[in-house]
């Protein structure tokens, strides 16, 4: 199979796309207009109906009426309003589903339906909100150097951990799937776009204006309420928790179109031969991942809703003074919640399966039962939402059920481990940096696995819950497993989607010292928390300052890391540029069959495909087929 | 893995159908999910009754008669464009129809707001029905919007005579919508037998 540029001139676009035109400039001018707009218009209608809003003294209605229209203004500026209103009128929509080879920088500023390009705006806009919530990772660091000197104060420092958890655990669930699944998904079933092109660079634009809503909360008081924004603390919260409510809803739907997205592509646009049995492992973990976002993400947006209803309608789902519950926003957080947990974790599986026989020369080991594990993971994450709530005062008799389900998911969990050990045996291993990035990934994993058991145990749990111990345990699985992953990812396939290679040597540099550090961060906290310390606390007991300084300098190291990580990537791509080979891994995967940088248009012709997708040590491909390398790997 | 090229510079015209077709069995999922925390709000408030306030003070009851109005409207038009989007002479008129009583569903679901003899805040059940009735009009709205660009796409097709129109992919496209609202108008109904009868 060969690939070259589509030689179709370039054409001028509907749109217009100058600096005035629909992009990001423009979207901002009319994000803030829209908020200026739409925050007057709540002030009339608070005014109006000041007897029902009163009863918090803030106005939640200005503020939420505010966010949405500068999401509105945000979107229109970027020409996403033209779509709909030509096509309410009967025209066909304006925007291409293909787009054509462009040169220059301003393609990475606007809407766009070439999904190479809408997966590196992906890769920039989450890299940059990861580094706002890693600082405010330093930041917590730094308040807990001292039991007892506070750099802020326990309303900041709370702020800091909700702003840090909702940052990581709402943007990172794109954190794979959209800057990698968007770029391979179509690469790898050999077709040239997704299913829907335009709501593909939809949920990029929606997260990043989540991304904004989230750091606005600085202006209205923050939120103490932590990631989870637990209620009855949020019913109290200041209108900072407004900015929770935005950025969640708008993160939920972004989700839940992502995953729509990606999981019709694969279902309906692969090309002739890529029959389910042979669909790379990474694509099946995005299947599995996309199932949880289509059907656990708009749970949130409803139960985002009501919280929203409740502080600016006057409903009162959470307030049990006026019969309500506040354990009924914990049940729905976690019924979504816990599917998130593996919306983050299952795409780091399928990086790491798909890897990791490249750098074995072995076929994938098991490829049908890491399927099963992967699917298995997501099917049995609806069952478990409720060990979360143990020690919340629920029904005793839940607790037996809940606390097997939880330990069930370890069996599908294992599958992917025994492919990922079966695969390792035997092969002819070779230890570049994004198999490196792999091996550190399953000895993360595995320990944040096994941490998972005790919490999964009820009368370990009801110790340990609340604790350090817990935040080392997700952090464990879902830094060590996803972030792990990604970095793997980034060097693997960095260099084809950016066209130039990163210097290994740094890359090395870069894996052993993210490696050390992360576990010299992480591993302390288990026993921080079985020591006692609970999270969400600005202070803690003097006999652990030596463990929580050790954790804190750990954790700036482990920040430096990723600095060196930042300086590869600017010193490679934007000083040394050294041009990226085509296959410099000798993959046998179809995207390191093309050239590099991949074409816009992907593929001259529709491939078909044959044989096994792993074929590494195996007899070379019937004559004819592509790529023509000499040799069985 | 090994592929080699078709000969085709084209996708397959049939990868767009099943795309229009999956995304809305999908999207119908997604629904599901969304609808269904309303539903557990519902059964767990009234469940758990904190304090005796599923429905504070009296007359906490929606009209009857409106609700089955309401609904009667949304089946009609869930059904008229389902049974329209398979039938290519009557798609058009069909759908315009279905609008049109989509649009008298959400008009009655704001009289019956006018007419209620409570507010959000009396309880529990006064909580869940303004909030599922609200996102179910917004909802409806948003299939308003799918079902005008569906048929509209369509009559200005036809209207050109289907010249540099890919008119199975509009009526697919229907079809899809169809198959939506029709769900969607199906989860209404248990929406307000939940709200109005139990």
């Amino acid at each position: 199979m060969t690939a070259t540029a589509n030689r179709v001139p370039a054409q001028s676009p509907a749109r217009q796309r100058g600096l005035l035109g629909f992009n990001m400039l423009t979207g901002i001018i009319l994000g803030v207009v829209g908020w200026w707009v739409f925050y007057l218009l709540g002030g009339l209608i608070q005014g109006y109906t000041n007897h029902g809003f009163s009863q918090t003294g803030q106005n939640d209605v200005q503020i939420m009426l505010g966010y949405l229209g500068g999401v509105i203004g945000f979107l229109g500026g970027l020409g996403f309003l033209n779509y709909p209103i030509q096509r309410m009128m009967g025209y066909p929509p304006n925007i291409p589903d293909h787009e054509v080879e462009e040169p220059g920088l301003g393609k990475y500023f606007r809407l766009t339906t070439d999904h190479k390009v809408v997966s590196q705006q992906y890769f920039v806009g989450i890299a940059f909100f990861f580094f706002v919530g890693g600082l405010n990772a330093m930041l917590i660091r730094t308040e807990l150097l001292s039991p007892t000197t506070h750099v802020f104060g326990a309303q900041q420092y709370l702020t800091l951990v909700g702003v840090h958890g909702s940052m990581m655990m709402g943007m990172m669930t794109s954190g794979v799937l959209g800057p990698f699944a968007n770029w391979l998904v179509p690469l790898m079933i050999g077709s040239r776009r997704m299913a829907f092109p335009r709501m593909e660079s939809l949920t990029f634009w929606l997260l990043m204006a989540a991304g904004v809503v989230l750091i606005t909360t600085v202006f209205f008081g923050g939120f103490q309420t932590g990631w989870t924004g637990y209620e009855p603390l949020a019913n109290q919260g200041t209108a900072g928790y407004d900015a929770y409510l935005g950025f969640f809803g708008l993160v939920s739907i972004s989700m839940t179109l992502l995953g729509l997205n990606l999981a019709v592509t694969i279902a309906t646009m692969r090309a002739p031969g890529m029959t389910w049995s042979r669909l790379p492992i990474f694509c099946w973990s995005v299947v599995a991942t996309a199932a949880l976002m289509v059907l656990a993400a708009p749970m949130l947006t409803a139960t985002l809703l009501m919280g929203i209803s409740d502080r600016t309608l006057y409903t009162a789902f959470f307030d049990p003074g006026l019969g309500g519950s506040a354990y009924l926003w914990q049940n729905l957080f976690w019924v979504f919640g816990h599917p998130e947990v593996y919306v983050l974790a299952i795409p780091g599986f399928g990086i790491v399966l798909e890897i990791l026989p490249v750098f074995a020369r072995k076929p994938l080991w098991g490829y049908k039962i890491a399927v099963s594990g992967m699917l298995g993971v997501a099917i049995f994450s609806f069952f478990v939402w409720q060990h979360h709530l143990f020690v919340s005062g629920m029904n005793a008799d839940l607790r037996p059920f809940y606390m097997l389900s939880t330990e069930i998911i370890s069996l599908p969990t294992g599958f992917t481990f025994l492919a990922f050990m079966a695969t390792l045996w035997r092969g002819r291993i070779r230890l570049t940096v994004p198999m490196l990035f792999c091996l550190g990934w399953a000895f993360n994993f595995l320990f944040g696995g096994i941490s998972g058991v005790f919490n999964s145990d009820t009368p370990s749990d009801v110790t340990t819950h609340g604790s350090f111990f817990v935040m080392a345990h997700f952090h464990y699985t879902i830094m060590g497993g996803l972030l792990f992953s990604v970095m793997a990812a980034m060097y693997y396939w960095g260099p084809k989607m950016f066209g130039y290679k990163l210097n290994e040597r740094l890359g090395k540099i870069h894996f052993w010292v993210m490696f050390l550090a992360f576990n010299s961060t992480f591993g302390p906290l288990f026993a921080v928390g079985f020591l006692g310390m609970p999270r969400r606390v600005v202070t803690y007991a003097t006999n652990l300052t030596g463990l929580n300084d050790w954790v804190s300098v750990s954790a700036y190291v482990l920040g430096l890391s990723l600095l060196l990580f930042l300086f590869n990537m600017v010193y490679s791509w934007m000083y040394k540029r050294i041009p990226a080979e085509d296959n410099p891994w000798h993959s046998r995967s179809i995207e390191f069959q093309l050239p590099t940088p991949v074409p816009a248009q992907d593929f001259d012709e529709i491939p078909v495909f044959s044989g096994d997708p792993y074929p590494y040590g195996e007899a070379l491909a019937p004559a004819g087929a592509e790529p023509a390398t000499a040799g069985a790997y | 893995m090994d592929a080699v090229s078709s000969g085709y510079q084209q996708e397959p015209h049939q990868w767009r159908l099943r795309s229009l077709s999956a995304g809305a069995k999908m999207w119908c999922g997604s629904t599901s999910g969304f609808m269904g925390a309303f539903l557990f709000a519902y059964f767990y408030l009234l469940a758990l009754d904190p304090n005796h306030s599923w429905k504070i003070g009296k007359n906490v009851n929606p009209s009857g008669g409106l609700g089955v109005a309401i609904m009667a409207v949304f089946v009609l038009s869930g059904l008229l464009l389902w049974l329209g989007s398979r039938r290519p002479a009557d798609e058009i008129t069909t759908g315009v129809v279905a609008i049109v009583l989509a649009v008298v569903g959400i008009a009655l679901q704001f009289v019956d707001y006018g007419v209620l003899g409570f507010g959000p805040y009396r309880g529990g059940y006064a909580s869940v029905f303004y909030g599922w009735t609200a996102v179910f009009t917004l909802g409806a709205l948003g299939g308003i919007y799918w079902m005008e660009t569906s048929v509209a796409a369509l009559w200005r097709a036809r209207k050109n005579g289907f010249a540099d129109t890919d008119e199975e992919l509009l009526r697919v496209g229907l079809q899809s919508c169809a198959l939506w609202w029709s769900y969607y108008v199906a989860l209404g109904v248990l929406m307000y037998v939940v709200l109005y009868l139990v």
